[in-house]
């Protein structure tokens, strides 16, 4: 389903992303993991197409098609859902309104009806029930004022509305205490699904405890350094990033 | 043209050069500034111009003694109704030179009447040049004292040129006794990465005019950071036109005042952010008690190039009594997308709040309001570095503010 | 679907980036070009007026020739050549139209483009449980009909065409025309005391909540002519009104001028909503064309407890030069200015308000959001004054700007006077970018350019166009997004 071939990333002039190979077939999960600054969020930022991230070498293909060479909208058109590290603040701008906004841009690219204003809260209400969202929460500015834990229940809330073919979530844990985590883990494990493929970067293993990943990879130094199944994050658990660190990625 | 300028310009030197013959041709053609004009909206020189209308009588011209420094150990140049007073040229510090004579030209100033008129008419001037790198520890102090031996008016100007990478604090002290209008006309120049400390008091004589106008033109990687503390004059204008030319070039402007009786004090600054990459940062805080009245302009502007530009103003003043006024123009003006620029104007009387609570801790209401007077200012007194020169200046606010306070009660 | 949004939808199959942007070919019943007191004469006497409206007329028209042009503004256009303008256009229907019906059917059709809903039955057809809006249509210089009248004069309320109540209401239109923006104010209002030819008049009565909006639709078609309506709005004690004002123009190479003047006074315990959607043609992307939209909006809140608040969306017009203030006289009274303004491409405004505060515990809010986009140049600026007697005034100011591009430029230029120690006087200015952060935000969720800008502009007007009524709100959230377009990528 995407399919990462011999990667090369810049930004600012310096080369982050140094070569990375990764396919992820569909109706699998899989999960990077990395130290800080080995290129986690330049990853996620590159798939979904942010300025200032430079492909200097290398392939995307996304369900069949070349990746890069498409806008960050055509992108989400195309089921890439990315779920922010750190999501943004925007003032004025009621939740609900941007949700709806975004799930019928959507659904217009694809060539959908739009939903009218009765079957989008259908549809909203029964999620964010899910999610533990409530409508007080819908009706407030995107994330202004959200604690972490709601951000992170939003970009989920989203994720689940929009319905993506694929899901890339860049460290869905971070800000998170451990019933907050279960929620979030709890909306991701309901959108698994056979038709439908994850990418889950994390820097820490417990998030996988929660969200049991077919595959973990390890990228160090803009590289992917190893793979294996679920065992591998627990070994990494026990010996640190520094045995798998720069001496075998270089 | 107007009588009043026609008064100030008698004295016009018959062997001026084309610079000052030029600036006098250019003053008596605008004339003294009108509240017609966007600039001048909110001061009047209409006192000024009944006070020279009146030719004050010459006041007897004894030698005036000399205050204490603000700073410890300062070089100190004196200079005595537009005149330096004995030699100014070697100063024993490393680095510096200091020359006599006005040369100052008004090129870069676009239509200022009052820098016109000190550079047409001044008395006297001095030439500050600091070589590149040098740092004197020693501050330089430079003392203008007014004495009403001339009362129709003295100028002055005065040119401060910093070398690459050098520093420098120059503290400015305006003092005098009965009445007098002076002018000062003041050019800054910092060269990449020089830095300089600029402190100035204005306690001049109740019953002076004090219009001073300074342009500061920062270089890359350099910074000024000014301070000024206005508590004297019948009618001061303090204004300051800052340039920053360079990229990572930084200006602080620190402004307090207090005014009381009918003083009207002004302060209007203008800073231009001409290149990316540059910030400014404004904070004036007023006290006005009486029936004095305070004026804040304040303007921004960033040009098209002048992209990453931080640029922050505030303005506070806290009305002591009814008849008291403040009038705020902070303004912005914005040709670059990529800024943070703010500004924020506050008006309004002492925490009627804040004020119970202390009398009712059994602080007696007048020095339970000079409390909260002196809490209101030391926000911008905490941006000078030098500890000693802080506590005089606030002790001579503290003075100017208790001498009223007891009328009030 | 209300009968604004439907509109919006009928203008935008219209196809052209400008969306009112067609003309009416209907004859036109004109003065001879060019300013005199002749021509003063001649307006006057079309509309049959009274001697002493006359003479105030040609007064001003007297003290307008000595006037200067203002020149503070932030606005840069060429000198106006006002001998080069038509100052009376009314549609040619032979005699006065003595209802609806008798309106020619092409004017008709004009306001159904525009979706003036100058048929009772059109309003009716709006969503149901919407409001009621009563309509004043404005054509060039004339009032073509009012609607609702019958309902409105149940309750007292006048509703009516200004030349109307001239005739209808000698008493009222002379006790209170300029007696809140005086003939000499200003150079365009003083031309528009000399040569003002219609405009809507709204007198409520003592007590009344006016049960419906009431609204006035302007729109400039004759080519050359200028538009210089005059409204007069009096909410006597206690009495409540809403009204909504919108106004477009046909795209034509010529810069046309508007100078408007609205007068609005509050008696005690009164309250004065006024909002406005302006959209006048804004000339092409070079800045060839457009309105000149130079007007004068002033609100008297002469009474205790009266309040005034002003809300206007302001889109259109290639220049713009507009300050809705309040006078705030009586004890306790409020006023507010919420404003959002659009300028994009070659468009100038310079906009804000005045608060002058006279009375004790007056309180005053300002909230003003500028976009600026392609080239163009926009200034907030704004009075609060607090008189002596102000004692306990409030004022709180917020203006922001947010810049789309680097080729525009956004001005703050706030003047605070305060001369009441009890006053309290607040203002806080920013200016900003839209951040890459927030598009890229949006992208990712599928929204293309124009729409995630669009969509966080709207939020940054929200605090503003909460105070739209309903109908209103709808039409200018789409409004901001037309305005807007071609200014990202």
């Amino acid at each position: 389903m995407l399919k990462i071939e011999n990667l090369h990333v810049e930004v600012d002039g310096k080369e982050i992303i140094r070569g990375l190979d990764l396919e992820v077939p569909k109706g699998e999960v899989h999960a990077i993991m990395g130290p800080n600054g080995a290129g986690k969020s330049t990853l996620s930022y590159t798939l979904a197409g942010r300025d200032g991230y430079t492909v200097t070498d290398g392939k995307v293909t996304f369900r069949g098609r070349d990746l890069l060479d498409r806008e960050p909208e055509e992108r989400a058109a195309d089921g890439l859902f990315l779920g922010f590290q750190y999501p943004v603040e925007i003032p004025g701008v009621a939740t609900l309104t941007f949700l709806k906004t975004a799930v019928n841009a959507v659904r217009r690219q694809r060539g959908e009806a739009e939903y009218d204003a009765m079957q989008f809260m259908k549809l909203v209400r029964g999620k964010a029930k899910d999610l533990n969202i409530s409508d007080e929460m819908l009706k407030r500015p995107v994330n202004v004022g959200f604690s972490g834990g709601e951000k992170k229940r939003n970009e989920i809330l989203q994720m689940a509305v929009l319905d993506p073919a694929f899901c890339l979530l860049d460290e869905t844990d971070s800000g998170l205490d451990i019933d907050a985590l279960k929620v979030v883990a709890d909306g991701v494990n309901a959108l698994r699904g056979p038709e439908r493929g994850m990418l889950i970067i994390t820097h820490y293993q417990r998030l996988l405890d929660h969200i049991v990943p077919d595959r973990v990879h390890i990228l160090a130094e803009g590289r992917i350094v190893e793979s294996g199944d679920k065992d591998l994050a627990l070994e990494l658990e026990k010996k640190g990033y520094a045995s798998f660190g720069t001496d075998r990625a270089a | 043209m107007d009588s009043t300028a026609e008064i100030l310009l008698e004295r016009f030197s018959a062997e001026a050069d084309a610079d000052r013959t030029a600036a006098r041709d250019r003053f008596r053609a605008a004339g003294l500034p009108t509240p017609g004009q966007e600039a001048w909206k909110f001061t009047n020189l209409r006192p000024l111009a009944q006070f020279l209308d009146a030719r004050a009588e010459p006041a007897n011209d004894s030698t005036p003694d000399l205050p204490g420094r603000l700073v410890d150990g300062a070089y100190r140049v004196v200079i005595i109704d537009g005149r330096v007073d004995g030699e100014a040229s070697g100063t024993g510090i490393g680095g510096l030179s200091l020359s006599r004579g006005s040369g100052l030209q008004s090129g870069t100033a676009g239509n200022r009447a009052l820098r016109d008129l000190s550079i047409a008419m001044a008395d006297d001037g001095l030439r500050i040049v600091l070589e590149a790198n040098a740092a004197p520890a020693q501050a330089l102090e430079l003392v203008f004292i007014g004495t009403g031996s001339r009362p129709d008016g003295h100028h002055f100007t005065l040119e401060m040129e910093l070398g690459a990478n050098s520093a420098l604090t120059v503290v400015e002290h305006h003092l005098g006794s009965n009445a007098y209008a002076a002018t000062l006309a003041t050019d800054v120049r910092l060269a990449d990465g020089a830095r300089l400390r600029h402190v100035k008091l204005q306690d001049e004589s109740d019953a002076a005019f004090h219009l001073s106008d300074c342009a500061l033109e920062i270089g890359r990687d350099a910074s000024c950071e000014r301070f000024v503390l206005s508590v004297g004059s019948r009618l001061a204008r303090d204004e300051v036109h800052v340039a920053l030319n360079g990229q990572g070039s930084s200006v602080r402007l620190l402004g307090a005042y207090a005014g009381r009786g009918q003083q009207h004090l002004d302060h209007t600054t203008h800073i231009d952010h001409k290149v990316p990459n540059t910030s400014s940062h404004e904070v004036y805080k007023g006290v006005l008690d009486d029936r004095s009245r305070g004026v804040f302009q304040g303007g921004i502007r960033v040009m098209q190039d002048a992209q990453k530009t931080a640029g922050h103003q505030l303005n506070k003043a806290l009305l002591l009594s009814r008849q008291a006024e403040i009038d705020s123009k902070p303004a912005l003006e914005i040709y670059a997308d990529d800024v943070v620029c703010s500004h924020g104007a506050t008006a309004g009387e002492i925490d009627e709040d804040a004020l119970f609570y202390l009398r009712a801790r059994g602080i007696d209401a007048a020095a339970a309001k000079n409390l909260l007077v002196q809490a209101f200012l030391d926000e911008v007194f905490d941006g000078i570095a030098d500890e000693a020169l802080r506590e005089r200046l606030k002790d001579r606010v503290h003075d100017a503010l208790q001498v009223e306070g007891s009328d009030h009660g | 679907m209300a009968a604004t949004a439907e509109t919006i939808q009928q203008v935008k199959e219209l196809g052209d980036r400008y969306k009112y942007g067609f003309s009416t070919d209907i004859e036109s019943d004109m003065a001879p070009k060019g300013l005199s007191e002749d021509i003063v004469r001649f307006i006057s006497a079309k509309k049959e007026e009274p001697e002493w409206l006359l003479e105030w007329r040609l007064k001003a028209y007297r003290h307008w020739l000595t006037m200067p042009e203002p020149e503070w503004a932030f606005v840069d256009f060429p000198q106006i050549d006002y001998q080069d303008a038509y100052y009376y256009a009314a549609p040619k229907t032979g005699d006065k139209p003595k209802s609806l019906d008798e309106v020619d059917p092409k004017l008709l059709e004009t306001y159904a483009k525009l979706g003036i809903p100058l048929r009772e039955q059109e309003v009716l057809a709006g969503v149901e449980g919407a409001p009621k809006v009563a309509v004043d249509a404005v054509f060039d210089s004339v009032s073509v009909g009012t609607t609702y009248k019958k309902q409105l004069e149940a309750k007292g309320i006048i509703f009516c065409a200004i030349s109307e109540a001239i005739q209808t209401h000698p008493e009222l239109v002379r006790k209170y025309l300029g007696s809140v923006v005086p003939a000499a104010d200003n150079k365009h209002s003083c031309l528009n005391s000399a040569v003002f030819t219609d405009g809507s008049f709204v007198y409520i009565p003592k007590g009344v909540r006016c049960p419906m909006e009431l609204s006035t639709y302007f729109r400039i078609n004759q080519e050359n002519t200028g538009q210089f309506e005059r409204t007069l709005i009096i909410a006597d004690e206690g009495s409540y009104v809403s009204y909504l004002e919108g106004c477009t123009a046909p795209m034509r190479d010529e810069n046309q001028l508007h100078a408007a003047v609205v007068e609005l006074i509050a008696l005690d315990d009164a309250e004065i909503k006024y909002s406005t959607v302006q959209n006048w043609y804004p000339g092409d992307e070079n800045g060839k064309g457009g309105i000149y939209n130079f007007v004068t909006k002033r609100g008297a809140c002469r009474g205790r407890n009266s309040k005034i608040s002003w809300t206007q969306v302001e889109t259109g017009s290639s220049i713009t030069w507009k300050y809705p203030s309040c006078i705030l006289q009586g004890d306790n009274s409020v006023g507010e200015f919420y404003s959002v303004a659009i300028t994009n491409n070659r468009q100038q405004a310079d906009t804000g308000t005045k608060m002058i505060h006279i009375g004790k515990n007056t309180k005053s809010t300002i909230i003003s959001k500028g976009i600026s986009a392609g080239h163009a140049n926009q200034t907030y600026r704004g009075l609060v004054r607090i008189q002596p007697g102000a004692e306990g005034a409030r004022n709180y100011t917020q203006c922001d700007s947010l810049l789309i591009g680097d080729k525009c430029g956004a001005h703050t230029v706030p003047y605070i006077e305060a001369k009441n120690s009890s006053a309290r006087v607040e203002h806080e200015a920013t200016t900003s970018k839209i951040s890459d952060e927030q598009l890229f935000y949006c992208r990712q969720r599928g929204l293309s350019d124009e729409e995630a800008v669009a969509l966080i502009v709207n939020g940054f007007c929200r605090e503003v166009m909460r105070e739209l009524p309903m109908e209103f709100a709808v039409e200018a959230t789409k409004l901001v997004g037309i305005s807007l377009e071609g200014s990202v990528g």
